[in-house]
């Protein structure tokens, strides 16, 4: 039933799936009991689960798929000048790599929403965004996103759904404020940096000092991952972005600029930023008000500080 | 009346609205969307709750600022069996986080902020070899609605003309603003203490027995006093009322047993004017277990 698919739009057994959910009636969810009558608060409801997946093949071999090259042209011909940070969003040779992640991500998410239209959904909420290495073949990836697809009361049609990272009670809250979420996001910047000579002598240094040109690298990845993020909220536009979660990788790879001399060494940062663009609309009525409480049971009494929100790092 | 509360906030409906209005409503604006134009959408690390919460207290988010420093810590000399301050790392500790601190400050000063709020600071061992770590500073700068009520100008910016930076959640952040008081700045303080190993005779002398060592007792008392003092002086710099959500703790980066960091940080605190009312709570008995 599956051989004669030809990669556009649903794959067959998806699709007979989302058309015999919709026939029957019948909806499933992963949403938690709390979260389902949030939902049904603000006047949506679930129409089914939904999943995007696709999995990609990384052309190229070696670790990393060989995309690290430093760019530093050497001590000499650069006169002594910091090695420069080769960054993807700046068109490193990583940048290839950084879009072909991309463009199956995008792919995911599309054949996810997909399925939410072919249920009549309007948008789709808590879809987790997953990369998995495809498991008899390492350069190979899936790319997998999977969430709840919602519906809104009324007979107004967004012309295509939303996405979004944030659980049943999150959406509520937002909707009643008068946000709605517009498209889930991904920003990624890879950045290379050969380690030079001062590098490596601030690294050994007997007195307290800065390694400037790492915090140089770690500083441009992060940026270039917000700007990569940014420019992808501008496609559908909105007013803001709610981040969910950031990484920072970092590791060190031989250089394969100097091969001549083995202790030649580049660092290498990833920095992955996740989010959701959302839109500001007006609420009819007076915007509610926030209650101060105090919980008086003996378990609600939680760490009253650090952020326990968001993890970024 | 909503009650923004991660474990269950849900609206109880009774705010008049027609249920299919709200859905309409946000179903419409997505099918007027336009492409943004560069710089005009903001970014924002809060979670759903703080950023209604800032939003509500007056406040809107304007971006995510970072400040970060790979920082190389020297070598420092010291007594086996002495209990010291270590200078060179305790410096280095202050150092690193200041060059974060100040470069987040940059950037969000750069964003025309009034403040940085939810910023957390933290120190990663990251794959750069041994003594170097990554100290990162990140926040979500926000700029006021309205000038700050009360003296100082009517300006939310500290004394120093910097952009306030306050380590409280966005709740915290709430309930400061809600109760007359705004953030100054975070104030830290740290001590990077050697705590001296006994001698064997020491050691055999209270063999069997149930006693207190003073020597370890003192080590740590003296490191945490150092900590704090510290941090109270940033505060007096400042002009504080006080410090809010302080948290003394002790870290062991990478240095054994006997030498650890004592880190102390909280958020200075002004009032916005004189005669503010702190608001009474409700209480509420959660049956949710």
């Amino acid at each position: 039933m599956s051989g004669d698919w030809t990669g556009a739009g649903l794959p067959p057994v998806a699709a007979a799936r989302t058309a015999e959910a919709r026939s029957s009636g019948t909806w499933t969810s992963a949403l938690s009991t709390g979260e389902f009558a949030a939902l049904r608060a603000v006047g949506f409801e679930p129409v089914g689960q939904v999943m995007g997946s696709a999995v990609y093949h990384v052309g190229r071999r070696g670790r990393y798929w060989g995309y690290h090259d430093c760019q530093f042209m050497g001590r000499w011909l650069t006169a002594g000048a910091p090695a420069p940070v080769a960054l993807s969003g700046r068109g490193a040779p990583s940048s290839a790599l950084v879009e072909v992640l991309d463009k199956a991500r995008r792919t995911a998410l599309a054949r996810m929403t997909a399925e939410c239209s072919a249920l009549g959904g309007d948008g789709v909420v808590a879809a987790r965004l997953t990369v998995a290495p495809f498991v008899a073949q390492s350069n190979c990836l899936e790319f997998q996103v999977i969430g709840t697809a919602v519906r809104a009361a009324g007979p107004v049609r967004a012309p295509r759904p939303f996405t979004c990272h944030l659980d049943g009670r999150g959406f509520a809250k937002l909707v009643t404020a008068g946000w709605v979420p517009v498209e889930l996001l991904y920003g990624m910047s890879v950045g290379v940096r050969h380690d030079d000579y001062r590098t490596q002598a601030q690294r050994m240094s007997w007195s307290n000092t800065e390694v400037g040109g790492w915090s140089d690298l770690v500083h441009d990845v992060r940026s270039d991952a917000r700007a990569h993020l940014l420019a992808q909220s501008g496609r559908r536009g909105g007013d803001g972005v709610i981040l969910a979660a950031g990484d920072l990788r970092v590791w060190r790879e031989p250089c394969i600029r100097r091969n001549s001399s083995n202790d030649q060494e580049d660092h290498l940062a990833e920095a992955t930023l996740v989010g959701t663009s959302v839109a500001c609309f007006t609420v009819r009525g007076a915007p509610p008000r926030t209650l101060t409480v105090m919980p008086v049971g003996p378990e609600r009494r939680r760490r009253t500080t650090g952020r326990p929100g968001n993890e970024m790092r | 009346m909503t009650v923004f509360d991660s474990a269950d906030g849900t609206s109880d409906g009774s705010d008049g609205i027609p249920p299919q209005g709200v859905p309409a409503d946000a179903m419409r604006r997505l099918a007027e969307l336009q492409p943004g134009k560069p710089g005009s959408i903001f970014t924002s690390d809060l979670s759903v709750n703080e950023f209604l919460l800032v939003r509500e207290a007056g406040f809107r988010p304007i971006g995510l600022v970072l400040g970060s420093s790979i920082y190389h810590v020297g070598i420092q000399l010291g007594r086996w069996g002495k209990n010291q301050e270590l200078t060179t790392l305790s410096q280095a500790m202050y150092h690193a986080r200041e060059l974060a601190m100040t470069r987040m400050e940059a950037e969000a000063a750069q964003l025309g902020a009034d403040g940085i709020v939810g910023v957390r600071l933290s120190v990663e061992a990251r794959d750069f070899g041994n003594d170097i770590a990554e100290f990162i500073a990140i926040g979500t700068a926000v700029k006021a609605d309205h000038p700050a009520p009360g003296g100082n100008g009517g300006s939310w910016r500290n004394l120093k003309g910097q952009p306030f930076t306050s380590d409280l959640s966005g709740q915290d952040f709430w309930t400061l603003i809600r109760a007359g008081y705004a953030p100054l700045g975070m104030v830290m303080g740290t001590c990077v203490y050697h705590i001296a190993h006994r001698r064997m005779g020491q050691m055999l002398s209270n063999i069997g027995q149930n006693v207190e060592i003073e020597q370890f007792t003192q080590a740590l008392y003296d490191a945490r006093e150092l900590a704090m003092e510290r941090m109270q002086r940033e505060a007096e710099e400042l002009h504080a009322e006080g410090v809010v959500g302080v948290q003394l703790n002790a870290h062991n980066h990478r240095w054994g047993g006997h030498t650890t960091e004592f880190f102390a940080i909280g958020t200075a605190v002004r009032p916005l004017r004189e005669d503010h009312v702190i608001e009474r709570p409700a209480l509420v008995l959660g049956l949710d277990g």
